[in-house]
């Protein structure tokens, strides 16, 4: 079988020493970052983004990087949602219902134990899809033009419209506002110089890795500074550290199922971790019905969520290898670091990069297993992080973020120009604008402006190309399909609430 | 009902009102010599002009409820923070990184309410430990500073 061989060479590439050592940082780097209350994923794939780039990192070896940082973050926000009841990052807020009340009544081993062979079978479930799924997904994507490009992206941004935060225009103006600071610069297209001010230092456009520190340590430090420390306790680790068989047979069909479901949770552009951890959560518990105690420590309680969440993790690398559309802010990241090495993620990222690819597949499945390794016996190292005090965390955060943004262009204007978009990104998130659009609009915009410009060059002028294939209408009908299903869904529960008040008056 | 006129959503459709009114004069100003393509460097830009107007007009009409604004000594703390970033980035390169992010690390962990003596030694430590990390280990070269002879 062809994606056999293809995963066997990707193993050889993942397997290389220096592969396996950035592997091994990353999942413990991610772990750290993962159960530190307040930083997450994105977080995480931030700051050692630009450090991965300035340390002339191949491009398969920081994407291995960040993957495992990213995959170490889903493991490390459950250890703060069990222990200290506040999650580590917003994927592991489900973990915390069942989580916490284990740890009270003193099984907080058990309760770390099965969540991380939860996320460890979720992880594994994703990564088989992901070798099965995006082959043939970029197989089909290979015969997109430029229109059904455009709409595509269309679709992306659409679908994070209709699942991110209560307020859709806030979302759409997010992602309005990344695509508009990336119009800033000189447009490939004409030469023309645009919205720049006639300042030098933004005639090659606003960098990636200033709008990414930005918005996501600059700002996250000064939202730090206002979380009121309730003064809460870590909860001491005694008795088992070990799950027994009883609660394994329990769980071994919860993290199935909820692995599987997080998969295709994650593979939809917009539905995240979050997402998939409630969803499976809610699922569990249904299916338990009168025999689970959920809410006061039921174990399928912190199964569901792990796998879902670790599994929806892996799922949106689908997305963003096959269609070059990422399924989520970390992922949109991730593609903003391969454009930084002028790969275009994309359907031709198969043919061309193969090594690229499977590769990192491959560096998945690794990565997987060391973090399993790690998370079960290093245990007590990772609980005791989280005594590391914030007025030590935030210096090297910034110091770090800082050193990344210098390390790129050695630039002092993109470091003061960080700090404005990190206070301007702080004023957006009190104001609950959601971030993943943003960062989304800011990687799509170039692809999404070349490609209408070239769908219209091909058509003369015409906007019949946007809707004239098969394709493009299919996109168009999932794109009202998301827009408006929920806004439907919405106004029809609204009316039958309302509906029932008024039949009971009239009773 | 009076103070209900003035919310923070308002104020920020009004500011990003004027940003877009600059925004969409740029684009319509630009001039291309020669045009290829039927469609030139304006006609995005203006399209996300049209869409973010809209938007601002929804956020004008129908504001969200105030988000939970910081109050009192902590506004004080956060324009801090920011001021120490600001000037932090703006000092980077001309004070060398170990002094540079010693000074913040000082300023910055006694601001999150570290001790004196913990943020004396995290503003030794920080620098200390960080530039040895990248310049010897992961071979990333950071700014020395015009006083450590840079």
């Amino acid at each position: 079988m062809e994606g056999l061989a293809n995963l066997g060479s990707g193993f050889l590439v993942a397997l290389q020493w220096g592969n396996l050592a950035v592997a091994a940082f990353g999942a413990f780097f991610g772990t750290i970052i993962g159960l530190l209350p307040g930083l997450g994923p994105i977080n995480g794939v931030a700051v050692l983004l630009p450090l991965a780039f300035a340390m002339g990192l191949p491009p398969e070896t920081a994407l291995i990087l960040l993957a495992s940082v990213y995959m170490g973050c889903e493991y490390g926000g459950r250890i703060s949602s069990i222990l200290l009841n506040v999650p580590g990052d917003a994927g592991a807020v489900m973990t915390a219902m069942d989580g916490y009340p284990m740890a009270k009544m003193g099984l907080a081993g058990p309760a770390l134990s099965i969540s991380a062979l939860s996320s460890f079978v979720g992880s594994t479930i994703a990564i088989i899809g992901v070798a099965l799924f995006a082959p043939l997904l970029a197989g089909w994507a290979l015969s997109f033009g430029p229109a059904e490009y455009f709409v595509l992206m269309v679709f992306a941004i659409s679908c994070l419209f209709a699942m991110v935060g209560d307020n859709p225009v806030k979302t759409l103006l997010s992602a309005l506002i990344g695509l508009t600071l990336a119009t800033v610069g000189i447009d490939s297209g004409s030469g023309v110089y645009r919205f720049t001010m006639g300042d030098v230092h933004l005639s090659d456009g606003i960098q990636f890795i200033v709008v990414v520190i930005g918005l996501f340590s600059v700002s996250e430090l000064l939202l730090m500074l206002e979380q009121t420390h309730t003064g809460q306790r870590v909860i001491k680790v005694t008795g088992r550290t070990l799950f027994n068989m009883k609660e394994f047979t329990m769980t071994v069909w919860t993290m199935v199922r909820s692995g599987v479901m997080g998969f295709f949770i994650g593979v939809l552009p917009g539905a995240g971790a979050t997402i998939a951890s409630a969803i499976t959560y809610m699922t569990a518990k249904r299916l338990a019905g009168d025999s689970g105690t959920f809410g006061q420590g039921d174990i399928r309680g912190v199964a569901a969520p792990e796998a879902a969440n670790n599994a929806s993790a892996c799922g949106s690398f689908v997305p963003m290898l096959t269609l070059g559309v990422p399924g989520s802010g970390t992922t949109a990241v991730m593609m903003g670091a391969l454009t930084l090495y002028n790969i275009t993620p994309g359907p031709l990222l198969f043919a061309q990069q193969p090594d690229l690819v499977w590769g990192l597949i491959a560096a998945l499945f690794i990565g997987n297993v060391m973090l399993l390794a790690m998370n079960i016996p290093m245990i007590g190292f990772f609980v005791r992080m989280l005594s590391v005090p914030v007025w030590v965390l935030v210096p090297a955060i910034a110091a770090l973020s800082f050193v990344g943004v210098y390390s790129v262009h050695s630039s002092v204007f993109d470091l003061v120009l960080c700090v404005g978009i990190g206070v301007f990104a702080y004023f957006l998130r009190k104001m609950d604008f959601p971030m993943a659009p943003l960062i989304l609009g800011f990687v799509l915009c170039n692809l999404m402006e070349q490609n209408l410009r070239r769908a219209m060059a091909l058509s003369g002028g015409e906007l019949n190309i946007l809707y004239s294939s098969g394709i493009t209408l299919f996109l168009w009908a999932c794109t009202a399909l998301v827009l408006f299903a929920p806004l439907l869904l919405r106004y029809m529960s609204r009316r039958s609430k309302v509906a029932q008040p008024a039949e009971q008056d009239l009773e | 009902m009076n103070t209900q006129l003035l919310k923070s959503d308002r104020i920020f459709a009004v500011l990003w009102a004027l940003v877009l009114l600059w925004y969409g004069f740029t684009a319509i100003a630009l001039q291309v010599q020669f045009s290829y393509e039927p469609v030139g460097p304006r006609a995005f830009p203006l399209l996300l002009t049209i869409l973010m107007a809209i938007c601002v007009v929804y956020m004008l009409v129908k504001p969200d409820p105030d988000p939970p604004w910081p109050e009192g000594s902590l506004i004080l703390k956060l324009g801090g923070m920011a001021l120490i970033l600001a000037l932090y980035a703006a000092f980077f390169v001309d004070l060398g990184f170990l002094i540079a992010t010693a000074i913040m690390t000082l300023v910055v962990a006694r601001l999150y309410e570290g001790s004196w003596v913990g943020s004396a030694v995290a503003a030794v430590a920080i620098p200390a430990v960080l530039h040895l990390l990248f310049e010897y280990l992961l071979d990333v070269s950071l700014p020395l500073g015009s006083l450590l002879g840079g």
